[in-house]
């Protein structure tokens, strides 16, 4: 339900519509805050990997101030969807107010500027240029708005727990009792249904999401002198909920809404230091994340009284209705990183260029650990769940990034680069053990459990060459060997050998076409299909995978990528058109006979624009993007299952379209234009399943609408001139999102073995009719 | 060509209830966040590179449900509505992914 491709599209029209409407000038021609821009070393090239990135430096490239402000009417229906303002506000009455303020008094510069300033989406940014401290303050906050009018069984009792009435516990607990000393079969879905009725008849009702709220603070001190000293700061707090699975059991989960409190911390020093074909840099940053909860409780409708057996965790039914009473579900645990880098870049003769940089980082975790399980039925009769083997986990993971790399241009057209990276990811905690685990808080499994501390290495080799050939065409050739060692992975190590050719043709001032073509081949050493499932087991159990598993991230595979672009501005005239074309294929099936055996992208995509005069322009687009993953499983029961009948297999695929136009006219020279833009997305899925007969499944029926979402939206606007200061915009827009998804669409409260929150997501018309007006000085 | 030092570093400066060290830790998470998400774009929740439960299928499909066939009939609207292919789909009960400090977490369900 949560189409992310299609919000994107959606934010970007947002964005668009805002940017042409109601909080920023239609005019302007720049955005109020710029780009965020990298300020590469004096006379170097943009080489910063291995070192931690520049806190994020804000050039403003405009002048001058502006006031704008606009009213708005907007219009939705179809109930108050989430998506609607999922990552925006679209407010009634004053939209904005966005404004800019420019000084350059005494050689000075001091830009303040604001968007959405009434508006929950609101973004500040502040800049300052003096002789002693150039700053850059950047303010912004996002809605998250993920889903309205969720219901719940839970009522919310604090932001740690949510509860039920221990009466209606009470009466579901000794109902299912009755009927379980009567006839356990008669425990099945409607009877369950019938139970919970009062319980989603009258629901908790909220909606979920949170505020993103963020500031970048970055000081860069004495620009003038010989070290380039900056300092900065970064805070980021998340507060509200979003939706989680949390679970009793095979048969009962209760979808509830998860706590949501985060506070994220950075400090950084960077500093540069330029010399005669040297430059040298270092950097240190310090982050912490700190989540106000560790956990959080919820109750089980079913129970009031916690008690245990071995099916619990089927309850409940007609094996079971036993569990707790409440279950506890762990939340991210606060954490820190520390990274220190140094590195630098040596100018050489031949126009070449040596780059090195190493990184030392370290991610921490401190915290206590929540018991094995809130069941006091457990507690009671289980020693061993009572003590945990530690009360406070820390954790501990030490990075080190080194990349060296060399250009050089020996002779003229002809550029060489090679690059060595290496990366360590170290996890050197030592393996804790447990005497077992409660599962679902319903029963104590006595089998002994270890903690997995997974490292990995990766080391990269690559080289390329280009040659021009004359101005009209280029060639390009590549290598590059990766090897990445693993622990505890099915595959120890490895190795991925990628070839790359590209070539640049420019037949005419007025054609380009870039081609390129990768393709590459990997293997492992050995591959332990148990190996990383048994790794957490203290006693070896007995295998659970086929043998022909082989986990994609690991497996054996070749790759191909191709790329090809066309642009064209015939005869430099007033029509330029680009066509691109990509396919990305990485093929496994040819080691693995179980996993993910075959992953394919393409797009197409073309677009043109036609500007034949100053009074008017239109540009078209059209893209079709085509995804496809093909998998195979096996059905089998307590054992891994030998027989191919059970075999199952699923080719997903997905198809969008997008297409869009839009033209600007000058009805009145220099007083009075108009533009309109128009664009529309749909994606399907459909996945495509088969079983042979004879086996268990035995049969497999194909999901047709397992994505299928449209997007449409319509955007007009007149822009008017009052005079060199004032501007008016009239204008309004139109949205429409329809979804009709078979996994997420239509959920109701209470399905087999789940309560869900059902919240409006879903699709959506709307619309909203604004004006806007602009004051410059 | 990315501006950190790895891949899953890059992701943590904005996602830091994911960094951990956790207790309990899913090694491919740990090592990769875009073997399950596509940072540029996707069709599906959370942008991740498939729908569930056959993202999760692409690498389990052991013995019991994680090996188990989930089709039209599981759906929704279909005939009989599967709590492990709807909603969440897996992640109904294998909520903590990411990984877990809960001492009960060594399947993520807390």
């Amino acid at each position: 339900m949560k189409r992310l491709h299609l919000i994107a599209l959606l934010l970007l029209v947002a964005s668009s519509l805002f940017a042409q409407s109601s909080s920023q000038p239609p005019s302007t021609g720049t955005p109020l805050v710029p780009p965020p821009t990298t300020q590469p070393p004096t006379g170097q090239g943009p080489e910063k990997t291995g070192v931690a990135p520049p806190a994020p430096a804000f050039v403003p490239n405009l002048f001058g101030s502006f006031f704008n402000a606009g009213l708005q009417i907007r219009n939705e229906d179809q109930g108050r969807s989430s998506k609607f303002e999922e990552y925006r506000d679209v407010p009634s009455g004053l939209s904005g107010p966005a404004f800019r303020i420019f000084s350059d008094a005494n050689g000075n510069p001091f830009l303040v500027s604001g968007e959405n300033i009434a508006q929950n989406d609101r973004r500040f940014y502040v800049w300052a240029d003096t002789p002693v401290v150039r700053v850059d303050l950047l303010y912004d906050q996002i809605p998250h708005r993920l889903g309205n009018n969720a219901k719940s069984p839970e009522k919310i009792v604090s932001r740690e727990a949510l509860g039920i009435s221990d009466y209606i516990q009470a009466s579901l607990q000794n109902a299912l009792q009755q009927q379980f000393n009567t006839s356990r079969t008669g425990i099945n879905f409607a009877f369950l249904r019938s139970l919970v009725e009062p319980l989603i008849n009258t629901p908790e009702v909220f909606d979920l999401g949170f505020d993103r709220k963020r500031a970048f603070l970055n000081v860069g001190l004495f620009p003038d002198a010989p070290v380039d000293t900056t300092i900065s700061y970064f805070q980021e707090n998340r507060s509200g909920t979003r939706s989680a699975g949390t679970s009793f059991g095979f048969g009962n989960v209760v979808e509830t809404p998860e706590p949501v409190d985060y506070r994220t911390r950075e400090a950084g020093l960077r500093m540069e230091m330029p010399l005669e074909n040297l430059m040298l840099r270092g950097s240190l940053s310090i982050n912490q994340f700190a989540n106000t909860y560790s956990s959080y409780t919820f109750d089980n409708p079913f129970r009031v009284a916690d008690s245990t057996d071995p099916t619990a965790y089927t309850a409940p039914g007609a094996a079971s209705i036993g569990g707790p009473s409440r279950g506890r579900l762990a939340l991210p645990p606060d954490n820190s990183r520390i990274t220190a880098a140094i590195g630098g870049i040596y100018k050489m003769p031949m126009h070449s260029r040596l780059t090195a940089d190493i990184a030392f980082g370290q991610m921490c975790s401190n915290g206590d650990l929540m018991p094995y399980t809130t069941n006091t039925a457990i507690l009671a009769t289980v020693p061993e769940s009572n003590t945990l083997p530690i009360d406070r986990f820390n954790g501990r993971i030490n990075t080190t990034s080194a990349t060296v790399s060399f250009t050089t241009r020996p002779f003229t057209n002809f550029n060489v680069s090679a690059r060595y990276r290496f990366y360590n990811s170290d996890n050197d905690v030592r393996r804790i053990e447990f005497p077992g685990y409660v599962r679902f808080d319903a029963v104590w499994e006595p089998i002994p459990r270890i903690t997995v501390p997974y490292s990995w290495k990766n080391n990269r080799a690559e080289i390329l060459a280009s040659y021009d050939i004359g101005s009209e065409y280029s060639v390009e050739a590549g290598f590059r060997n990766d090897r990445t060692n693993r622990t505890f992975r099915e595959a120890r190590r490895t190795t991925e050998n990628i070839a790359h050719i590209a070539l640049d043709a420019r037949p005419f001032t007025w054609v380009t076409w870039r081609n390129s073509f990768e393709f590459g081949n990997r293997s492992f050493d050995e591959y332990d299909v148990e190996r990383a499932e048994g790794a957490t087991f203290v006693e070896p159990e007995a295998p659970v995978n086929p043998e022909g598993l082989r986990r994609f991230d690991v497996a054996e595979r070749s790759t191909q990528r191709v790329i090809s672009i066309l642009s064209v501005n015939p005869f430099n005239g007033p029509l330029s058109a680009t066509l691109n074309f990509t396919r990305y294929f990485d093929n496994y099936s040819k080691h693995a006979e179980f996993g993910l055996l075959k992953w394919r992208n393409q797009t197409w995509t073309a677009e043109a624009d036609f500007s034949p005069s100053e009074r008017w322009s239109t540009f078209a687009f059209y893209s079709r993007e085509y995804w496809d993953g093909f998998q195979r499983g096996r059905q089998s029961g307590a054992v891994p299952s030998t027989n191919p009948l059970d075999n199952w297999s699923a080719d997903n695929s997905d198809k969008a379209n997008s297409l869009g136009a839009g033209f600007t006219m000058g009805v009145i020279p220099d007083k009075l234009d108009f533009n309109f833009t128009g664009r529309m997305q749909r994606v399907s899925g459909y996945a495509n399943l088969d079983s042979p007969p004879g086996g268990t499944p035995d049969v497999a029926f194909d999901i047709p609408n397992v994505d299928d979402t449209r997007l449409w939206s319509l955007l007009a606007q007149f822009n008017y001139k009052l005079s060199t200061t004032w501007n008016l915009a009239v204008g309004g827009w139109y949205e429409r999102y329809r979804i009709n998804d078979a996994l997420n669409t239509g959920t109701q409260q209470y399905l087999p073995g789940a309560f869900f929150l059902a919240p409006n997501d879903l699709g959506y018309r709307g619309s909203a009719a604004y004006i806007t007006s602009t004051y410059r000085w | 060509m990315i501006k950190a030092d790895s891949i899953n570093e890059l992701c943590y400066t904005c996602h830091t209830d994911k960094r951990g060290p956790f207790l309990w830790e899913h090694s491919p998470v740990r090592e990769n966040c875009t073997t399950c998400h596509a940072p540029h774009g996707s069709n599906h929740e959370r942008l991740l590179v498939a729908k569930l439960p056959w993202l999760c299928q692409r690498c389990h499909v052991s013995t019991r449900h994680p090996g188990s066939l989930y089709d039209l009939r599981n759906t929704v609207a279909g005939a009989n509505p599967n709590n492990r292919a709807i909603e969440h789909s897996c992640r109904n009960c294998h909520n903590n992914i990411h990984g877990t400090n809960a001492p009960s977490g060594p399947y993520f369900g807390r």
